[in-house]
């Protein structure tokens, strides 16, 4: 049954718009995370789901029941919503133990004493913080910290979890520790995790589900490996991916059922269509997307180029080459190095390759390449 | 229709909203409706104008008064030579207390002076005691004989006689008013000096700059907002400053323009008073505005960031010690001296003669003695003063509480909806009664309400118009220390609970005052401390029944019965510091967390 | 012999009643057992000592000045707030306008009293005369420094001449009008003829204007306290050579604070002036029988004792005699400047203006 439904939700901040009619649906026990350059309204959507922000207009609801709605003026407090917020900075009380943090809420909502006693020693052992119990924020680590903001958070039980991006204020070694949990965490309270971010590699990661705002409208709402493999448009085809998507600016030339040339003053293109969407028209501008690792370096003379630079970073390397006055980006896996400025041959290989519209943005077709 | 009562349901559910409208009426009412009324009471006949005023009534509306004082023959003396004087003075005093409270400042916060954590605990010491106990403590020290009776202590001790331009007027009134307000500079200077990110300096340290150019280029220009809005804040202070020249101007008929307005308010002529008033006012409000276009949307909040790096000090070389020592000894001569200037005088039964057996305890535990002073009893014994006491002790808990707990509800509220239009004017309005100079400010009160306005009984005379007028001056105070808590404290931390259902109250009891303790006390601290000291507010309100320790020793002084006065002096600063020091240990709160530093 | 003894028994209680209050007022007092009392003189504080061990009525007292009482009471009755239950007040020149007018004061003579206090002290019903005169410092002086008022305005005194600020104290600019009373500034030019030798040239009104801008041009030190200018100017081992015009009581501090007063009762063409303090009930007093009591018991010899015991101030009662050693009041009289209400009333505004324009 879903979980969390929104319906044409807007938020105005005077005349600008944070967020322009979202509508997102988001399963029971799903972990999405909304995720997109900063300022693209996706804490603020977030915040619309847990009632601290109230939207311009639109509806949502959570499990069914209508916690907003502009038409009917319906707008429930945060505590009715049975939600849970995890703040980016924590928001520990500094002035009150781990123990009292995490039970501050219980008492509010009226459990009795000893229910909640043995549910923040519960939470303690889920996060493992249980010798830490009378201790102060400030006498913790920010690991620490973190994990007793999702103790307190988690302790009522909400049906959702709602979390603005929580690792942004780790050190790299910790977040990637922390993603594992959260990601087993999930699994274990059944709940439904919203996750904000704007980390793509986090967000690819963790979730089951991607949102991918830009400017409050929302861009795609797939699996992540849908998202990566199949970008509706060039927005998303750019923001994922690390190092990011290679564009071309193309022309269409000789339209087929199943091909059409690209060309451009440097080179000529070939493509055989795997998937097809609009119109083609002939000397239409386009561009043409190329994934780093989907270019391959090659002793052969095919497509000779030269090499730019290179960031060996063990596993694999990322290799700039200049074929004919553009510079590409390429990932070469494996212990691999190149002399900078001797001559490489570049082979397309896969079937991976999109066509976006130049004006619009949207993806036209992918399909194989070839240089001629 | 169904939708603007909805949206109204809407606005209202949040606290924040609410507190802002209500707080909005109240405070318009007491602060901008009195303006009216003292503008209409510049036209008006008052009762003991009637002569006067050929042929007219009292009630009526007049010219009279905005003729006589501009265009009279005796406007310059009544007007524009105490305009003069005043913002002379005013000027004066900013630069004394700048480079003064500057000069200390950078000292403490740049160089490697020593004793520093003593200095700076005795910077506080001149802004605490009253203004007036350093101007009488001067008289005590340097008065001479050409207003007649005995020299002061310094031509008892060397012989030496005072002139005239040294012992009284201009000279003295900067000095004192100067060395009264140096804490302020130093405590907002010192403020930004120290939140300053030191790498800012140590750039063009690295670049071989000279120690010279370094401040003036570097540090002075970014202290130079802090500087501005040091130098307005000390200006209307000093602007609305009355006792200081009352005592040390009179002898020597040096006029200010709030000594004219207390003569006339008091006198046959509050028409005058009542116009000096409201310039005072316009002059005020014109500082505000200045001072906002000057700092613009900052407004002076410091977030606690400061990382405290370690920068390196000026190196005072071989001078460090005499010039840490030369401080030390000035300090404790400013803040000392006068003190023992009150216990001595205050003994002495004959005045001038500092011979060992003329001292005595009567003016403390004597029964008085009907040739002296008409028998009025020492005042340990005297249940007047007592009663001035308790009355300066229950309206300043009164004041502190009112001023502290809306200054709380204001934080709450203007931080809430920082940004918006409403909330931006409830900050101004509320900061508003600090620029009106407190004489006039009282002046405005007598005007409003010494007669019925409405549902609201003639006031006049009345404990409840002390406490209204103390608790609306010193809201300022509260108010900034309000916003600056919740500002300092990041709207999550409040969220946090907001998600679990919290309502307002216990956010406000549980979580938001626990936190940011420190700097709510301050709120109460300071307009209890200020009413304490406070004279000119309370002036012109006060009655025989409610008469406060301040007016008893204005009232002493002008009869001349100056044992009394020194001795209630005394007691003043001794309640005044013990409470500063009391609560600074018990909360860590102090007055220099209250005015920003 | 019984009927000898009965007229003994008889005169006694007749005359305990005459010099007594009458028991119910004592009673209506004590039932109220309060009284609070405005006055222009600190002496009161003494006096209401000495009314409360006698009638176990408990007093209020406050010291105000002259223009704090007006002003006060004229706030307070006029706004219908408690505060005073009777005045000593003085200031012939407003009280009338100010404050008897609006009927915010009530004059009440007590019965025992009216053959007693002369006709014109008692309306309004006067407590006592209160001088003011030139004095000097006895011990840097044998003889009066000044002996005539124009040497109070020669460049050789300049600066010496102490007066009170007439705004602090209004009774100060009753003086200063008198003295521009037509009578009282023609004895002026001709004090001033005897001093410099010549008839007196106008730049002002007339010699009493021409005095007041004289002294105000020769460096005159205003004064905010009459206690302070006795101070100021009695103090022995200074060698103080100061004039000062001040409330004659307070040579009472000789002995006290070892001040060196005396009086110029020669000064020409005249030594000071004097003026009444007058005792009035408030209109809406809260104990109006404990305040009939009190200003009885201050027009009896007993309550008059705080003032009688020194120089300078006389009971409007004539069986009071003043201090010992001191003139009685007849003779001051005749050498100090009254006040006259009506001339005050119409005139004193143009003074406070001529002094206005030279004085701040």
């Amino acid at each position: 049954m879903p979980e969390i439904i929104l319906k044409n939700v807007t938020k105005k901040f005077g005349e600008v718009y944070a967020v322009k009619n979202l509508n997102l649906t988001i399963e029971d026990r799903d972990f999405v995370t909304l995720l997109g350059p900063s300022g693209c309204g996706k804490t603020t959507t977030l915040r619309m789901i847990s009632g601290l922000e109230t939207p311009t207009e639109g509806e949502i609801s959570i499990d069914g029941k209508i916690v907003f709605s502009s038409e009917q003026q319906i707008n429930l407090p945060p505590d009715k919503r049975d939600i849970g917020l995890l703040f980016q900075n924590y928001a520990l009380w500094p002035h009150m133990t781990v123990n009292q943090n995490i039970a501050f809420g219980l008492e509010n909502l009226k459990w009795k004493k000893d229910e909640i006693q043995n549910r923040v020693q519960q939470m303690g052992e889920l996060v493992k913080i249980s010798e830490l119990m009378n201790r102060y924020p400030a006498e913790l680590s920010g690991g620490q910290q973190q994990r007793v903001a999702i103790a307190r958070t988690l302790a009522p039980n909400p049906k959702v979890l709602l979390m603005d991006e929580p690792l942004s204020n780790l050190d790299a070694k910790l977040r990637m520790d922390m993603r594992s949990e959260l990601k087993r965490l999930h699994l274990e309270i059944k709940a439904t995790f919203v996750y904000v971010t704007h980390d793509q590699l986090e967000a690819m990661t963790l979730a089951t589900k991607i949102c991918l705002i830009n400017e409050g409208v929302l861009n795609q709402y797939d699996t992540p490996l849908l998202i990566y493999d199949d970008p509706v448009n060039r927005f998303v085809g750019d923001f994922i991916g690390n190092p990011s998507m290679n564009f071309l600016e193309m022309k269409i030339e000789k339209i087929d059922e199943d091909s059409c040339m690209l060309k451009n003053d440097e080179m000529n293109f070939m493509m055989n269509f795997r998937t097809k969407s609009g119109e083609f028209v002939n000397g239409q501008e386009v561009y043409l997307g190329i994934r780093p690792e989907d270019i391959q370096l090659t002793d052969s003379d095919q497509n000779t180029s030269t090499i730019y630079s290179t960031l060996p970073s063990g596993m694999e390397t990322i290799v700039k080459v200049k074929l004919k006055d553009v510079i590409l980006s390429v990932v070469a896996f494996g212990r691999v190095d190149f002399p900078v400025d001797t001559k490489i041959g570049l082979t397309f290989n896969t079937t991976n390759y999109h066509v976006f519209n130049k004006e619009t943005g949207q993806k036209m077709a992918t399909g194989d390449l070839k240089m001629v | 229709m169904n939708k603007i009562l909805n949206q109204s349901r809407n606005f209202f559910q949040k606290p924040e909203n609410v507190i802002l409208v209500v707080l909005l009426i109240i405070l318009v009412y007491l602060t901008i409706v009195p303006l009216f009324s003292i503008a209409t009471d510049t036209f008006t006949v008052h009762s003991s104008e009637a002569r006067r005023i050929r042929g007219s009534e009292i009630g009526d509306l007049t010219l009279y008064h905005w003729n006589y004082v501009f265009l009279s023959r005796a406007s310059e003396n009544l007007f524009y030579k105490p305009l003069f004087n005043t913002i002379l003075v005013s000027l004066a005093t900013c630069a004394f207390a700048l480079i003064v409270g500057g000069l200390f400042a950078w000292l403490i916060t740049r160089t490697n002076l020593r004793f520093k954590k003593a200095i700076s605990t005795l910077m506080l010491f001149p802004y605490i005691m009253p203004s007036w106990t350093l101007a009488m403590a001067w008289l005590n020290f340097f008065k001479n004989s050409n207003i007649g009776g005995a020299p002061g202590l310094f031509t008892a001790i060397t012989g030496i006689p005072t002139p005239n331009w040294f012992a009284f007027g201009f000279f003295p009134i900067v000095i004192v008013l100067g060395l009264h307000y140096a804490p302020f500079a130093y405590i907002l200077i010192g403020g930004i000096l120290r939140n300053m990110d030191a790498n800012l300096e140590e750039a063009a340290v690295i670049l071989k700059t000279s120690r010279f150019k370094i401040i003036r280029k570097i540090t002075i220009p970014i202290v130079m907002p802090a500087v501005l809005s040091t130098f307005l804040l000390v200006f209307s202070s000093s602007m609305s400053a009355f006792a200081v020249p009352a005592f040390l101007g009179a002898p020597v008929r040096f006029q200010v323009l709030t000594t004219q307005m207390f003569r006339t308010l008091n006198g046959v002529n509050p028409g005058v008073g009542y116009i000096i008033a409201s310039l005072m006012i316009i002059i005020g409000t014109l500082i505000l505005t200045i001072n906002q276009i000057i700092i613009g949307k900052r407004k002076g909040f410091t977030t606690v960031t400061g990382k405290s790096s370690n920068i390196s000090l000026v190196k005072l070389g071989k001078a460090r010690t005499i010039i840490s020592l030369i401080l030390l000894f000035i300090l404790i001569a400013i803040s000392v001296i006068p003190l023992l200037t009150f216990t001595l005088q205050s003994f002495l039964v004959e005045p001038g003669n500092y011979n060992l057996d003329n001292y005595s305890t009567i003016f403390w535990t004597g029964e008085g003695r009907p040739d002296i002073a008409s028998g009025e009893p020492g005042i340990l014994k005297n249940k007047y003063v007592y009663k001035g006491l308790t009355n300066s002790f229950m309206l300043s808990l009164a004041v502190a509480f009112i001023a502290g707990t809306v200054g709380i509800l204001i934080g709450y509220a203007v931080a809430k909806n920082r940004g918006k239009r409403t909330s931006n004017f409830l900050d101004r309005l509320a900061f508003f009664p600090y620029l009106i100079p407190s004489m006039a400010f009282g002046a405005i009160y007598l005007s409003m309400f010494s007669v019925q306005r409405g549902i609201i009984p003639s006031l006049y005379g009345t404990f409840a118009i002390l406490i209204l007028v103390g608790s609306v001056k010193y809201l300022p105070f509260a108010s900034r220390a309000g916003i600056n808590a919740i500002l300092q404290l990041g709207k999550e931390i409040e969220e946090a609970a907001i998600i679990f259902g919290v309502g307002w109250w216990k956010r406000m009891v549980r979580i938001i005052i626990p936190i940011q303790k420190p700097t709510f006390i301050s709120g109460y601290l300071l307009p209890f401390i200020s009413s304490m000291r406070e004279l000119s507010l309370y002036i012109l309100l006060v009655t025989p029944s409610t008469s406060i320790l301040t007016t008893m020793l204005f009232q002493y002084n002008e009869k001349g019965w100056d044992q009394y006065a020194n001795a209630i002096v005394l007691l003043i600063i001794i309640i005044v510091l013990s409470f500063n020091f009391i609560i600074n240990k018990v909360t860590g709160a102090s007055i220099d967390k209250g005015i920003g530093g | 012999m019984k009927k000898n003894f009965l007229f003994v028994v008889i005169f006694v209680l007749l005359a305990l009643m005459a010099f007594s209050a009458s028991a119910e007022l004592i009673n209506a007092a004590k039932e109220e057992g309060k009284v609070v009392v405005y006055s222009i003189t600190s002496r009161i504080k003494n006096a209401a000592e000495a009314f409360q061990a006698k009638y176990g009525i408990e007093v209020e007292a406050f010291n105000l000045k002259g223009y704090e009482l007006i002003e006060k009471v004229s706030k307070e009755v006029g706004g219908g707030i408690v505060g005073a239950d009777f005045v000593i007040a003085q200031d012939g020149g407003r009280i009338f306008g100010e404050l008897v007018e609006p009927g915010y004061l009530e004059n009440y003579v007590p019965e025992d009293f009216k053959d007693i206090i002369p006709a014109d002290y008692q309306n309004p019903l006067r407590l006592s005369m209160i001088t003011k005169v030139f004095i000097y410092n006895s011990e840097t002086f044998t003889f009066p420094p000044a002996v005539n008022v124009w040497a109070l305005t020669d460049p050789e005194f300049r600066g010496q001449f102490f007066f009170k600020d007439p705004f602090q104290e209004g009774v100060n600019m009753n003086f200063l009008t008198m003295i521009t009373k037509p009578e009282i500034a023609k004895e002026l030019a001709a004090a001033y003829e005897r001093y410099y030798g010549k008839p007196i040239e106008l730049t002002e009104e007339n010699a009493g204007y021409e005095w007041i801008k004289g002294v105000l041009e020769n460096g005159l030190v205003l004064m905010k306290s009459d206690t302070t200018m006795a101070e100021s100017i009695g103090i022995r081992g200074q060698g103080i050579d100061k004039v000062g015009l001040c409330t004659y009581s307070k040579v009472r501090y000789r002995d006290t604070k070892n001040l060196a007063l005396l009086p110029i009762m020669g000064m020409d063409p005249f030594a000071g002036f004097y003026y009444p303090s007058y005792l009035m009930l408030t209109e809406n007093a809260a104990n109006p029988n404990a305040a009939k009591l009190f200003i009885e018991y201050l027009l009896t010899e007993e309550g008059f004792e705080p003032w009688s015991g020194s120089e300078g101030t006389y009971s409007s009662n004539p069986n009071i005699l003043p201090y010992p050693g001191d003139n009685s009041f007849e003779i001051w009289s005749k050498l100090l400047i009254g006040e006259d209400p009506e001339y005050l009333f119409n005139h004193r505004i143009d003074v406070e203006e001529f002094w206005n324009a030279y004085a701040y």
